[in-house]
């Protein structure tokens, strides 16, 4: 099932390791370079801890362990994406921003099923590119925010 | 005895002469007159003749006995000489002989000797010859290695001075690389904004792409020229190492040039000092050479003077033949023999010859007139014949009329 198409609809993409996964350009605030993250106890293990943007406290979600991938320390390439979803902002580390691409040049097809728990949880579906390049996943920002092992954090 | 005799009948003659003339002259009567009583002074007279004839017959006849005992004594001890002068000439004359043959011979072995020693003095004075060009060479040689190796020291200098350049030149690119991805991401931010702002940011979002392409690339180009630098930075290091290692040989090479330096020197002096030490010998080979001949010239002509002494030993022995001819009939009346003489007073030969000599010993002249002669033509290598002859003659002075008269 082909899913809703906006007009202009953009992605922003990154990688993580090996793979390749996007978020539509709306859904992202700015990206930045890395900043010291505070880590706050008593929060989830998905929870790296917080930074201040520029006087705004967001929390930094760990999205290599969410998605239950390998974890890995931030490195020189390595970037902020700064979400936004409705009123509220959390950061994703990245290993880097591969670049933006434009839907209307990729079909996104209904995700496959991988048999990661997270990857089925988050990712909505594969925008296809070029043979040979490998897919890109398309991550479901809400689900992310709003999961409810974050809610609590937002309340 | 046989003048003996004719003086005893001379006086026996004259005595019967001498009484014929007194009888016939007028002092007769005179002496006719007995004056002693007995006899008269004639018959006295005559008797004494006659007595006196007798003494004197007796006397010349002692006389001449005894003169023949000590001529043929002389003859003999004459004939012995000779005999005896006779056989050393002919000892001297072949060993003189051969001395001059076996003078020609070492001559002949010394010039051979001498050429040989002229071959070696050139290959030596060659050798020495090479070896001063190759000192000079080492000489050039040296420099030009130390310079070498100065010119090694200035490469390694620049080879650091390129490595720190390439240091320098790594550290701008990875600036420029991360302004590179921090315009990356600013292009992302810009594309963000341009997202948001809908349809006004379209031309925006375009833009931003542009920017986006722009910091890729330069990136890119960023991170090429980093690998191109730590490629040339390795391998200046790598050029760097081989400098080290030829500075290396270089200094090896430049101790060698300087042991082989020492050694040409030594080599160049050895030769020198053979050439000349080659020299010497054969100078002296020369002199030698020089005495060697003169002493051929010499022996020659001591072969010579035996031959004419052989000669002279010879005439002598006839004249003593004759001599002992003359004296032979009274020798073997009165049973002399030779022998019995031969065996008489060697002091009296010793004296003869003596006295033969005149006094004055006949060898110096002869020795000194050939030692003048050979100084004299030792200078010219070879006598031809008709010197040799003249020299034959100058050696010997004897005279048959000079010494040979007293006989």
């Amino acid at each position: 099932m082909e899913i809703e198409k906006e007009n202009g609809d953009t992605f922003i993409h990154f990688l993580l390791g090996e793979d390749e996964y996007a978020i539509r350009i709306l859904d992202v605030q700015e990206i930045i370079t890395p900043l010291p993250i505070t880590p706050v106890p008593g929060t989830p293990d998905s929870i790296l801890g917080v930074v201040n943007l520029r006087g705004k406290i967001v929390p930094m979600m760990d999205l290599r362990r969410t998605l239950g991938l390998s974890p890995k320390p931030v490195g020189e390439t390595s970037c902020f994406v700064i979400i936004q979803y409705r009123h509220w902002l959390m950061g994703v580390v990245v290993d880097r921003v591969s670049g933006v691409t434009d839907a209307g040049e990729v079909g996104v097809s209904q995700k496959r099923e991988n048999g990661n728990e997270g990857i089925d949880r988050f990712v909505t579906g594969d925008a296809n590119r070029e043979e040979d390049e490998g897919s890109i996943q398309v991550l479901n920002v809400e689900k992310l925010v709003t999961d409810e092992y974050h809610e609590e954090i937002y309340r | 005895m046989l003048p003996g005799l004719v003086g005893a009948a001379l006086l026996l003659l004259l005595g019967g002469w001498v009484l014929y003339w007194l009888s016939g002259s007028d002092l007769s009567a005179v002496y006719e007159e007995p004056a002693l009583g007995i006899i008269s002074f004639k018959w006295a007279l005559s008797l004494f003749v006659v007595v006196c004839s007798l003494v004197v017959a007796c006397l010349s006849i002692r006389m001449e006995q005894s003169v023949n005992r000590i001529l043929s004594s002389v003859i003999s001890q004459l004939s012995e000489g000779a005999e005896q002068v006779n056989a050393s000439a002919d000892q001297l004359s072949a060993s003189s002989q051969e001395l001059a043959q076996s003078s020609v011979e070492q001559a002949a072995n010394l010039q051979q000797t001498t050429s040989s020693l002229e071959q070696i003095s050139g290959q030596a004075s060659r050798n020495a010859k090479s070896a001063g060009e190759a000192e000079r060479a080492m000489l050039e040689t040296r420099p030009w290695v130390a310079e070498g190796a100065m010119a090694m020291d200035r490469m390694n200098e620049a080879m650091e001075q390129i490595r720190h350049a390439s240091q320098e030149t790594s550290k701008i690119m990875k600036t420029i690389d991360e302004i590179a991805s921090q315009l990356h991401l600013l292009a992302l931010n810009a594309s963000v904004e341009a997202a948001r702002a809908g349809d006004a940011g379209k031309g925006f979002a375009v833009v931003a792409e542009e920017v986006r392409a722009l910091a890729k690339r330069s990136a890119d180009s960023a991170r090429h020229t980093e690998k191109l630098i730590e490629s040339s930075q390795q391998t200046s290091e790598r050029g760097a190492h081989v400098v080290h290692e030829v500075a290396g040989y270089l200094k090896k090479i430049e101790e060698n040039v300087a042991r082989v330096n020492r050694h040409v020197i030594e080599i160049a002096a050895a030769s020198g000092e053979q050439g000349e030490g080659i020299e010497q010998v054969s100078r002296y080979m020369q002199q030698l050479d020089g005495a060697v001949q003169e002493n051929a010239v010499r022996s020659e002509g001591t072969a010579m003077a035996a031959q004419e002494l052989s000669a002279q030993a010879n005439d002598f022995m006839e004249i003593v033949r004759s001599l002992t001819g003359l004296a032979a009939t009274e020798i073997s009346q009165r049973g002399f023999s030779q022998r019995d003489i031969v065996r008489s007073d060697l002091a009296d030969v010793s004296k003869l010859r003596d006295r033969k000599n005149g006094g004055r010993d006949w060898r110096r002249p002869v020795q000194s007139s050939l030692v003048g002669k050979s100084r004299h033509e030792s200078k010219s290598e070879n006598m031809s014949d008709s010197e040799n002859g003249r020299l034959g003659s100058l050696l010997i002075p004897l005279d048959d009329d000079e010494d040979f008269n007293g006989f």
